[in-house]
């Protein structure tokens, strides 16, 4: 019972496609967002820093819910991607990516930002007077140094993205092959009738991925802490 | 005690910042290749470096380096850090811990407008013994050669002046003085002016040739560090300071029967112990006041090995048991304390000739630098 079945493999393959892009689209802006925070005080900080956190205390149903109601196809932000880009989100992968990405996206910038207000800032300044650009010096010092705390931020955001289902299915439903990730997939098969050892062959599948990522990244910190 | 160099810094300062509940108010202008920045701590001094560098904060005024103005709120001139070329060495050595020492080295060259590279890497790294440390990482590195690191990498940013604050401050004593002769060998060997910061008055009395001293975030007194630390309206910023002169000299001779070097000067020949210099070099002494003797004829069997030659050309008698009298030994001044008995018998006057003594022993390893 080790091989896996065509439909295993799809929603596999679909929860790391949609976790990947999860990854990508929320990183820079946490990146941004975190450097902001750690970095600079401004008014407004608090609110700034209140809406980041949202996601994370708001029941995963409402960034859902509003979600559908912003990028829907009627919904305003829905509707400029549409006519701008021929972006639809709405029912398709892409929105479980987005729903994934605003769910994790507290735990990636929190990650980020402890590791950046850790770093002396002296070095950032030092790096300035020796003739480094602020982008420069961000690039250059600011990054790298802030390496182990980006690596943290991604794999708990991946696995946050692997683990989401309040949000997703509430945005994009679920539809077998288009936004059934691996915990939309577990729920299906507890729903249906004789459904168990699919959702324990799936759920064991889910935890072989978690310890995979886990590893994944005692690695690579491993690896980045020893340079 | 003009120093015997034709590089140098101007360097017109009018900083008013409000920094919590310290107000810094500072304004000076000085001119020297070392200009030391001389208070206790918590007088401003690294607010006053920060306004410089550009670093930390809104502040009215201006800087203005070498007739560059780098700062003048009144004509919203600010240029960022990265464009005032100011070589800022800070107290910690602050190297970036993910480059190893050359990556650190090369930070600013690489940033530097080619056209500005006149400082070589390689040049650097001889000077600065840092050859063999290349392609180590900073936290292997000791306490010593992590500064020496910082330093060689301010310099290769090419800058105007080097801005040191405090640079020996995290160092043990030992190192120290390591530390300070390499900055006396690059300033000599590539003629960079400094800005140096320091609450200690050994190392501004060795390095600096004018100083300003702050005080509770105010310039209370710039000028020549002997007129600076001699004056007692100052004693209570400056501390107890053994009143006395800086002498530059040249190397001429080495005794190693006795470990005697012998330094020639505008005015004779001075014999001093522990100076690891070779001849020709340029070396500062300091002489103490207290450690200069008179007399009106070349004494005969004495121990004593300095007798020069001089003139006096002021007495400070304010009617106390001692005197401080000021002569003349070729172009070069010096001080001698001697009770005012002793000038009563001597019958010491202006213009007068006499012979100046002074103890070989009394030429500690502070009192003797390079220069």
């Amino acid at each position: 019972m080790l091989s896996m079945s065509n439909t295993e493999l799809g929603i596999i393959l679909l929860s790391l496609k949609v976790a990947f892009f999860s990854v990508a689209l929320s990183l820079p802006v946490a990146i941004l967002v975190a450097h902001v925070l750690a970095r600079f005080d401004f008014p407004g900080k608090t609110l700034l820093d209140a809406l980041v956190h949202l996601p994370l205390v708001l029941p995963p149903v409402v960034v859902g819910f509003a979600l559908l109601l912003l990028f829907g196809k009627q919904g305003p932000l829905g509707a400029l991607l549409n006519d701008w880009f021929g972006i639809v989100v709405a029912f398709r992968w892409t929105g479980a990516a987005l729903a994934s990405a605003i769910m994790g996206f507290p735990l990636m910038v929190r990650a980020i930002r402890l590791s950046i207000s850790s770093i002396d800032a002296r070095l950032e300044t030092v790096a300035r007077t020796l003739g480094g650009s602020r982008i420069w010096v961000f690039l250059s010092i600011t990054l790298p140094l802030a390496l182990p705390g980006l690596i943290t931020g991604v794999v708990l955001s991946f696995a946050r993205s692997l683990g989401e289902f309040g949000a997703t299915i509430t945005f994009v439903s679920n539809i077998p092959g288009e936004t059934e990730t691996l915990p939309l997939a577990i729920y299906t098969f507890v729903q249906s009738p004789g459904g168990d050892a699919q959702a324990i062959r799936l759920s064991l599948i889910a935890v072989l991925l978690s310890i995979a990522a886990l590893v994944a990244s005692e690695w690579l910190t491993r690896r980045t802490s020893k340079s | 005690m003009a120093h015997a160099s034709h590089f140098k810094i101007v360097i017109d300062v009018d900083i008013v910042q409000r920094l919590g509940t310290f107000d810094l108010a500072v304004s000076f202008k000085a001119e020297a290749p070392v200009v030391g920045l001389f208070g206790r701590s918590g007088s401003g001094k690294t607010s006053l470096v920060n306004a410089l560098a550009g670093v930390g904060g809104q502040r009215r005024g201006h800087v203005i380096v070498n007739d560059e103005t780098l700062f003048d709120d009144a004509r919203g001139i600010d240029l960022p850090p990265e464009r005032r070329r100011l070589g800022y060495v800070f107290q910690d050595d602050l190297l970036f811990p993910h480059m190893h020492v050359e990556a650190n080295l090369l930070y600013g060259f690489h940033r530097a407008a080619a056209s500005t590279r006149v400082i070589e890497p390689g040049h650097v790294i001889d000077l600065l013994g840092l050859a063999s440390l290349l392609h180590r990482f900073p936290s292997t590195l000791s306490g010593g050669e992590k500064q020496r690191v910082a330093i060689g990498r301010a310099l290769l940013a090419q800058p105007r002046l080097l801005l040191m604050d405090e640079p020996l401050a995290s160092l043990d004593v030992a190192r120290r003085d390591e530390v300070l002769r390499y900055i006396e060998l690059l300033r000599d060997d590539l003629r960079i002016p400094i800005v140096y910061v320091s609450h200690s008055v050994a190392e501004i009395t060795r390095l600096a040739d004018t100083i300003v001293l702050l005080s509770e975030g105010k310039s209370i007194a710039v000028g020549e560090v002997d007129e600076i630390m001699g004056r007692l309206d100052l004693r209570p910023q400056t501390g107890r300071y053994e009143a006395g002169s800086v002498i530059d000299t040249t190397v001429v001779a080495y005794d190693s029967e006795y470990a005697l070097t012998t330094l020639r000067f505008d005015g004779g020949e001075l014999i001093v112990p522990n100076v690891e210099a070779l001849a020709g070099e340029r070396v500062r002494v300091r002489i103490r006041a207290r450690d200069v003797s008179l007399a009106l004829a070349p004494p005969a069997g004495l121990s004593i090995l300095n007798v020069l030659p001089g003139t006096i050309t002021a007495i400070d008698d304010e009617g106390g048991p001692i005197v401080e009298v000021q002569l003349r030994l070729g172009n070069v001044s010096l001080r001698a304390r001697i009770t005012r008995r002793s000038r009563v018998d001597l019958g010491l006057a202006e213009n007068q000739r006499v012979y100046t003594l002074i103890k070989a022993v009394s030429f500690d390893r502070r009192s003797v630098g390079y220069a």
